[in-house]
């Protein structure tokens, strides 16, 4: 899926540096240490200036933003909303 | 021979640490106040400083339980004020086992005749000479009560510290130093004194060794620099940050607000990965600032302070004030203004009781006019949570609940949103 490609790319070029193979879809964020607070506020940017949506604050959990896989079901959600 | 090293911890939950239980029930529950937990870049240091024939063991007791029958040959343990009682319990603990015992860090350099009571050796001032000095000596059984360095260090022959000995899942962040020493000698700061005021470089190439050796050892990216004043030489900084650029990590770091007045600086900290800067305003009342140096530097940049925050946040770097509660001039008003300042800035804040660490021209100062005991030695309140004397315009109450306030409303939910809001629209500006 475009968006799980967009979303590594973007990870990989900000915070890991380098291909990591033990970054899977599911790899929670948080307890692997790959975004720290400001990392999360640097995903919020990205997500809001490639796919024109807002994250709203109420949004900002978890359940939204801490795996690869839950940001793409996020943005996928959020896009259809738009529709 | 095995060596223990350990870092003592009066509590757990070491960033935050507060004998009021409303203050420590705060601590322990907000989810926004920022929180670093970092191993002690002086034992590691220590640690490389430790010639190989001897075994080396790190105990971060914030992290893992001292197991007090363990074979040792030697202990050393560093402390700072806070850890002092603790770190004597400790050393008492194993001497009555025989084990020969050493103490250091700032405090036992500042009272090293109080820590020798509880102790067999002390290390006065940077370790990197003496500790091997101090070995040699054991070895041939003729170690001294002090070990007293006559001159700072050339930081430059600093070893790599040991990164190997680090439990990296205990921490989310790797210290490093690329300075020593800072040339404010404010009245209420112990780096003049234990550091001296000449400032100190590591050599480009030697930080950068330990960068790498960082991402090799621990496969981490996220660095704290833990220099008291990291950009005081402008021409040394550019290149340093230049040559950081290709390392691709992220760090936090600590300077005065002078980085603000240099935006060629500011943008080779955002290349560099600079996430974070920590800056000591210590006061928004220019009368406390007038009082803090013979130089008055913070108090003659006062009146920058809002558009270096703003500066600063333009290059998409956070800024974490440090501001200091209970200086002659304070009353009062000084928590509300606290509050207006950090909130119309959108930067966080860290907000600490001023604490008169031995050492310090400030606790000469309190002692002489009596507001402070001279046998004053609670050290497990000085943890700049906790009040040690009442100033001159504020009740110990007033300054408890003052301070709790500031940090409840400074870190609730609302306030917490909106400053991420506003850094997240500065960071979409950034990407174009």
């Amino acid at each position: 899926m475009k968006i799980i490609k967009t979303i590594r790319k973007f990870l990989i070029e900000n915070f890991l540096f380098e291909e990591d193979e033990n970054l899977k879809n599911d790899t929670s964020f948080l307890e692997n240490g790959i975004l720290d607070s400001t990392g999360v506020l640097e995903l919020i940017a990205f997500l809001e200036e490639t796919y024109g949506i807002e994250v709203e604050d109420e949004e900002v959990i978890p359940e939204n933003l801490n795996s690869i896989a839950n940001v793409a079901q996020y943005i996928l959600k959020k896009q259809g909303s738009l529709k | 021979m095995k060596i223990g090293l350990i870092y003592p911890s009066r509590s757990r939950k070491a960033t935050y640490s507060s004998t009021n239980q409303q203050l420590q029930s705060f601590f322990d529950t907000n989810n926004y106040v920022p929180v670093f937990y970092l191993p002690s870049l002086s034992l590691l240091t220590i640690a490389a400083c430790t010639p190989p024939d001897f075994e080396v063991k790190l105990i971060d007791e914030r992290v893992t339980q001292i197991d007090f029958e363990e074979h040792f040959d030697i202990v050393g343990i560093s402390i700072i004020t806070e850890q002092a009682l603790r770190g004597y319990e400790i050393a008492q603990n194993f001497r009555e086992r025989g084990i020969f015992t050493v103490m250091g860090g700032i405090h036992a350099s500042v009272l090293p005749e109080e820590a020798r009571h509880y102790c067999d050796s002390v290390v006065i001032g940077e370790g990197e000479i003496l500790w091997p000095e101090l070995l040699q000596d054991f070895k041939k059984g003729v170690v001294k009560e002090f070990y007293h360095n006559e001159k700072q260090i050339n930081l430059e022959q600093s070893p790599i510290p040991r990164y190997d000995l680090i439990d990296i899942q205990a921490y989310h962040l790797i210290p490093t130093q690329t300075t020593r020493g800072c040339p404010h000698d404010c009245s209420f700061c112990t780096v003049t004194k234990v550091y001296g005021s000449r400032f100190r470089n590591k050599s480009i190439k030697q930080v950068v060794s330990e960068i790498e050796t960082i991402q090799k050892t621990l496969k981490n990216r996220r660095i704290v620099f833990n220099d008291d004043n990291m950009f005081v030489n402008k021409k040394k900084s550019y290149k340093l940050l230049e040559a950081l650029i290709p390392l691709r990590i992220r760090y936090f770091t600590e300077s005065d607000v002078a980085i603000a007045e240099d935006e060629k600086l500011l943008d080779l900290m955002q290349k560099s990965g600079c996430v974070t800067v920590f800056i000591g305003f210590e006061s928004l009342v220019p009368e406390n600032l007038a009082s803090l140096q013979s130089s008055k530097w913070k108090f003659k940049r006062l009146k920058m302070y809002t558009e270096a925050c703003k500066k600063i946040q333009f290059y998409g770097i956070q800024v974490l004030g440090a501001f200091i509660i209970g200086f002659d001039y304070d009353t009062n008003d000084v928590f509300q203004e606290l509050i207006d300042f950090t909130l119309e800035n959108n930067i966080m804040g860290q907000y600490h009781f001023l604490t008169p660490f031995p050492g310090t021209r400030i606790r000469d100062d309190l002692i002489r006019e009596g507001m402070l005991r001279a046998n004053d030695n609670r050290w497990n309140r000085y943890s700049c949570f906790d009040v040690i004397f009442s100033p001159k315009r504020m009740a110990k109450e007033e300054l408890e609940a003052g301070l709790l306030e500031v940090y409840q409303t400074v870190y609730s939910k609302e306030v917490h949103l909106n400053r991420s809001r506003h850094m997240i629209e500065i960071l979409k500006q950034i990407k174009h």
